[in-house]
């Protein structure tokens, strides 16, 4: 019997045009859950995301949340059910504040979300820069704002691509240790990570993507101190 | 002949707030969407061909041809969004522009369906009249554009900065896959916004309706002035677009006057040449690339 998950995804395919990046992924993530996605460049990763959250429609296989299909939903209405994706590139309104950035992330919820002030319990550095506008701020504090929007909306499940990607070990830190928090108040999420050890530090399972297929995983718990074997996995 | 220069402004701005709605509109559609409609100029004279439709084969009033006229053409840009512009959204920036240019002359084709090639006159709503003061002249009808466009200018600058409705369109204006990735419609708001702007074209084409016999062709000559005061006040500037169009109005006005008639006709091309030469993001602008 399968097992109860807040995000199940069965035998998934997808992909650009002619070209099917995705060949039958199934995966779930269970309830206050943090799953990793591990794979090298183009196994696709953030194809997986993009196709939870809409932006992609699945030729084939069933994506559900909380028991209740959200297939080929476009990203509005998957977003109205809970799915929140941060991009690789942020995507966010650089001409903004971040407290505008910050409103317009419950803004489809008649702005009633997580508020203003407990964002910026998690984001501290953000709160002495409420009224600077996002494009001049640095690619870390911008990275901040990105997951700060997203729990705006206190999502049900959270899409991460790459949250550390591009940053200073400074602030490679500074994320990882807000998404130790995240994990603390039980926020769930599935996560593209390239950082292997800030990943299987932060989850609680792994799922190793090669050429648009799962092809291993298990409990970080359950690994030993060398991920030698998560490598050769992953690149041989 | 300086004498004739109080006149002139006076002129020049009641033509220029006319400008100043078409490119008002075409600014709110770039807003949105980033996409510069360059059939836009043909939709402004679809909406004063509409109301000469309800009023003379209908034979409405016109201030309700006018209301419909305005539904119609909400109507039209809505559809023309979802059906023509958002397939291609994607594509490369040049078939949006084609796109664009086709469906603009697919429009006079079907206003020449029934006009041929003949001039016609849209009935007026009021007798012209005419106020003196201080040794110029003002018409009823400019008195009517700058009343017109002010209010206009006033409630856009109220929905897009007050509303949520206007939080949202600044947030696409930024990025639409940002928007998308926090729960916003972006299709259906970008059919909202091209309704809003081709309506508001429309009634830019109606107020052009009094002072101009219609001509199938027309549309090029309003696009070529919305065009330039959307670029001298800088792309995706609400209130750049008012002021770009009333100094080309006041410039057509001065130098058709004092220096050649021909200016009349070469302002617009002249300010967009040297405005994209010298200052690309024109006076307000704050982007300097843009999707055509």
């Amino acid at each position: 019997m399968a097992v109860e998950a807040r995000l199940r995804v069965t035998d998934l395919a997808a992909g650009y045009g002619s070209n099917l990046v995705l060949h039958g992924v199934s995966l779930h993530v269970g309830e206050s859950e943090i799953v990793s996605l591990l794979g090298a460049n183009g196994s696709g990763k953030s194809t997986v995301l993009n196709t939870i959250s809409g932006f992609l429609r699945p030729r084939e296989g069933r994506i559900e949340l909380d028991g209740r299909s959200i297939s080929g939903m476009p990203p509005h209405k998957s977003f109205r059910h809970g799915v929140v994706q941060v991009s690789q590139a942020r995507d966010l309104f650089g001409d903004l504040t971040v407290e505008e950035n910050l409103k317009l992330g419950c803004i489809v919820h008649g702005d009633e979300g997580l508020g203003l002030e407990q964002a910026f319990a998690y984001f501290p550095r953000l709160a002495d820069r409420r009224d600077q506008r996002v494009s001049t701020m640095s690619g870390g504090e911008q990275q901040m704002v990105a997951l700060g929007r997203a729990l705006m909306s206190q999502p049900r499940i959270l899409l991460l691509d790459e949250p550390s990607g591009g940053l200073s070990p400074v602030f490679v830190e500074e994320i990882g240790n807000i998404m130790r928090r995240m994990k603390g108040d039980g926020v769930t999420m599935l996560l593209v990570e390239q950082n292997m050890r800030l990943a299987l530090e932060i989850s609680d399972r792994y799922l190793i993507l090669r050429d648009g297929k799962v092809i291993g995983g298990g409990a970080t718990g359950e690994l030993s101190g060398s991920h030698d074997d998560i490598v050769r996995a992953i690149y041989l | 002949m300086l004498s004739l220069l109080p006149q002139l402004l006076v002129s020049g701005i009641a033509i220029g707030m006319l400008y100043a709605l078409i490119g008002l509109s075409m600014t709110i559609l770039y807003r949105a969407t980033t996409v510069v409609n360059f059939g836009h100029g043909d939709l402004v004279m679809a909406g004063a061909y509409m109301v000469l439709i309800f009023t003379i084969h209908v034979s409405l009033p016109f201030i309700p041809a006018l209301l419909l006229s305005l539904a119609a053409l909400f109507g039209f840009g809505y559809l023309l969004h979802r059906a023509f512009i958002w397939p291609i959204i994607a594509g490369p920036h040049l078939s949006l522009a084609m796109m664009a240019i086709a469906i603009g002359y697919a429009v006079r084709g079907l206003v020449r369906l029934e006009y041929g090639s003949e001039m016609a006159k849209m009935p007026r709503p009021f007798e012209e009249q005419f106020f003196f003061a201080y040794n110029t002249v003002m018409t009823l009808d400019e008195i009517t554009f700058c009343v017109v466009v002010v209010v206009m200018l006033i409630a856009s600058y109220f929905v897009f900065s007050k509303t949520r409705f206007g939080r949202i369109v600044q947030a696409m204006f930024q990025t639409q896959r940002g928007a998308a990735l926090v729960g916003i419609n972006v299709r259906l708001y970008n059919n909202l916004i091209w309704g809003v702007g081709c309506a508001l074209g429309a009634l830019g084409g109606v107020m052009l309706g009094l002072i101009l016999v219609l001509d199938p062709d027309a549309g090029v000559w309003t696009l070529l002035r919305g065009f330039a005061a959307m670029t001298l006040g800088g792309f995706g500037s609400l209130y750049g677009a008012v002021i770009g169009g009333l100094i080309i109005g006041v410039l057509e006005k001065v130098l058709g006057t004092y220096v050649s008639t021909a200016f009349i006709d070469i302002t617009c091309y002249l300010v967009i040449i040297v405005v994209l030469l010298v200052r690309p993001r024109g006076l307000f602008g704050q982007h300097a690339t843009l999707r055509i």
